[in-house]
């Protein structure tokens, strides 16, 4: 990034969608038990050895992230708005990354014989996203730039 | 030019100027001044840095709901 230009103190949103063969109950479940969670969570390379939810408004969470390298990052937030099995709304900080308190809401939209999974990835802090770039979980992500690209 | 700008959409002119006022205050259009006319430019390189950040959470969410979808697709029948 050019070191003339100003810091911008904006904020983004990011929305991904998937439409998977399941049913909102079912992804619900596969996203707030930790049992669960624990099996499926993490983009290619990452694992993910540990997941503590408190499942209620106001609750606490922590997801470990075993990136390519072994590093450990822990992502953590307390949920804002708990409603099975459609939404689930909950803060997102990065640990020893993110500069500013991210948020995540997630929908499980019934679609016929499907659900459409909808991510909106709020408050994303240019500064925190700049100082990820700098710390390395970039690293792990530029890996995940080239298959998103590919797909 | 703020009239030609204006015309696609359905709000006033001083809507519009007060949009792009904030997109300047933004620095992604810059304005050269020509007695009463202004004319906007569009300065995309802070776009494309906000895009190539977005991409990183892009890629992530993109595999993170992959593995969702192989992990209960996989074995709907589980628990």
């Amino acid at each position: 990034m050019s070191g003339d230009t100003p810091s911008v103190q904006g904020v983004a949103t990011l929305i991904v969608r998937r439409m998977i063969r399941a049913t909102p109950e079912r992804l619900f479940a596969a996203w707030t038990d930790p049992r669960q969670l624990v099996q499926w969570w993490g983009p290619e390379g990452v694992s993910c050895p540990a997941a503590e939810l408190d499942l209620r408004p106001g609750g606490c969470y922590r997801i470990a992230n075993r990136l390519p390298d072994g590093r450990e990052l822990w992502i953590s937030g307390q949920f804002e708005l708990i409603e099975p099995p459609h939404r689930l709304v909950y803060t997102w900080c990065v640990e020893s990354v993110s500069a500013a308190t991210e948020r995540v809401d997630i929908r499980f939209e019934a679609r016929e014989s499907a659900t459409e999974v909808i991510v909106t990835h709020e408050r994303i802090a240019t500064e925190a996203a700049r100082t990820s770039h700098e710390r390395g979980w970039a690293g792990c992500l530029d890996g995940l730039a080239r298959f998103a690209e590919r797909a | 030019m703020i009239g030609e700008l204006a015309k696609p959409f359905d709000i006033t002119r001083v809507a519009v100027s007060k949009h792009l006022r904030v997109l300047e205050q933004a620095q992604l259009i810059s304005r050269a001044i020509d007695g009463r006319v202004h004319r906007c430019t569009l300065r995309a390189q802070p776009l494309r840095e906000v895009e190539q950040w977005l991409a990183g959470y892009r890629a992530f969410w993109t595999q993170n709901l992959e593995a969702l979808a192989h992990f209960v697709e996989s074995d709907p029948h589980e628990r």
